[in-house]
């Protein structure tokens, strides 16, 4: 057995590897909040059925849509999951800190845990960061959040 | 050069001398490092790094040693400070090459050296998956690695690595039977549901690319794409077996190998820092001694 061999070579390392599968064990059968370096690895396991609405950050670069297939998976995250990203983390980091980390950890002081950056702040950094990922110059960028439609088959865009 | 001692293998069945380059220790650190620096450019060519991500805000994931490391407001210093973020870099993408290079030179102290890694990674990767783009899951390996490298005796480091790799087939299996609990593999439109919400906007942005075509077919043949769905599910439990015995090994190493390339064509998923996780799946028995026990 694994654990009886990590005992009989060295008890310091069979504490912490015991500690570790035990936080493991707890934390995949409480399906809670993680401990690094103990995480849920789920890959997709919920149930995720088709919506019939869907909305679409939609960026636009002097006029222009920026097109998923013209950036490698890596470099398309960069540049939209950010806008995503940002979008909603104003809101989730204040949940973070007003249901779990203020009562957990007895702080007082948010600063830690909440941005300070503005919307207008947000947008002249992210028109510079365009800028380096795309290599050209900038002179306009929009984000809309575009709502679709989803019948079945394909996608149709919700006026407004 | 570094003379070895074989001490758990019988003398007369293997080499009574074996140089550095035939230890197992040695190989793992080498291939470790080529893996390393390989994700290095990867990530250099897709703007990755710290000082090309130039983060402006962060995002507070559920993680309680992150909310204490966070206190440290490392985090936030690192924020529009581009010479910071460099240094960062620079911090994390030597000190594997420093491990590799006191090993080599003197492996009583190496351990001196795994321990700044540890220390660097854990900096390293606790902030740059609070910024955008990054989950914390997909970079367990830096932090783990260098807890395997920290023992002086070669025997110490066989068996951590062996936990290691028992946890790496946690790591698969473990999303296999999330699908059993969670329900997903049980839902016959599940694939479908995912491919939407991850490709939303490809479908949206890149009309008659071949790769958007592709998921609408999969999308519009819901049965097809959920046949993807169970066959990833079975090869993450096809994982369980590694618990039970080692002669599968290279078979679990290809079968992780397709999930990632698929993972990549069809999710755009780009799991690659995952990869130094499958040298524990590295073949153990070789010419010369190699994976045996050694001590100096």
């Amino acid at each position: 057995m694994y654990l009886k061999k990590l005992y009989h070579t060295n008890k310091w390392w069979f504490a912490i590897i015991t500690l570790f599968v035990i936080v493991q064990l707890a934390m995949d059968i409480r399906h809670d909040i993680a401990l690094s370096p103990v995480y849920h690895y789920g890959m997709y396991s919920e149930i995720i059925t088709p919506k019939t609405k869907y909305t679409v950050p939609v960026i636009k670069v002097n006029g222009n849509v920026l097109r998923t297939q013209d950036f490698t998976p890596a470099q398309w995250d960069k540049i939209s999951y950010t806008v995503e990203l940002f979008h909603n983390q104003q809101k989730w980091n204040s949940l973070q800190w007003n249901t779990d980390i203020k009562r957990l950890l007895h702080l007082q002081d948010s600063s830690k845990y909440i941005n300070k950056i503005s919307n207008t702040d947000f947008n002249v950094w992210y028109k510079g960061y365009l800028e380096n990922v795309l290599q050209k110059k900038i002179d306009s960028v929009s984000v809309e959040f575009v709502d679709y439609t989803f019948n079945g088959s394909t996608f149709t865009k919700i006026p407004g | 050069m570094w003379i070895i001692h074989l001490t758990a293998a019988p003398l007369q069945k293997y080499p009574a001398e074996i140089t550095l380059k035939t230890n197992r220790r040695y190989t793992i650190i080498v291939l470790y490092c080529m893996l390393f620096y390989a994700l290095l450019l990867y990530k250099y060519y897709n703007g990755m790094l710290l000082y090309q991500m130039q983060p402006s805000f962060f995002y507070t994931r559920q993680d309680v040693f992150t909310w204490l490391f966070m206190q440290t407001g490392l985090h936030q210093w690192l924020l529009n400070n581009t010479g910071g973020c460099l240094l960062f870099d620079v911090l994390f993408y030597t000190a594997p090459a420093v491990y590799f290079l006191h090993y080599r030179n003197n492996r009583q102290t190496a351990y001196i050296s795994a321990v700044y890694m540890l220390l660097v990674n854990w900096l390293y990767v606790q902030c740059y998956s609070l910024y955008a783009t990054n989950s914390i899951e997909g970079h367990t390996a830096w932090l783990l690695f260098p807890l395997v490298f920290m023992p002086k005796k070669e025997d110490t480091f066989e068996v951590l690595f062996n936990g290691l790799r028992y946890f790496f087939l946690f790591f698969f299996a473990s999303a296999g039977l999330w699908k059993l609990r969670q329900g997903g593999v049980f839902n016959l439109s599940e694939m479908a549901g995912i491919l939407l919400y991850q490709h939303k906007q490809l479908l949206v942005t890149s009309p008659g690319y071949w790769q958007t075509n592709f998921i609408w077919w999969l999308v519009q043949h819901a049965k097809i794409s959920f046949l993807l769905y169970l066959s990833a599910t079975i090869i993450e439990l096809i994982f369980i077996v590694g618990f039970f015995t080692k002669k599968f090994d290279k078979v679990l190493l290809l079968l992780f190998l397709v999930f990632l390339v698929t993972d990549y064509f069809v999710m755009r998923i780009p799991y690659f820092e995952v990869t130094p996780l499958l040298l524990t799946l590295y073949p153990r028995d070789g010419k010369n001694g190699r994976g045996r026990f050694v001590t100096v």
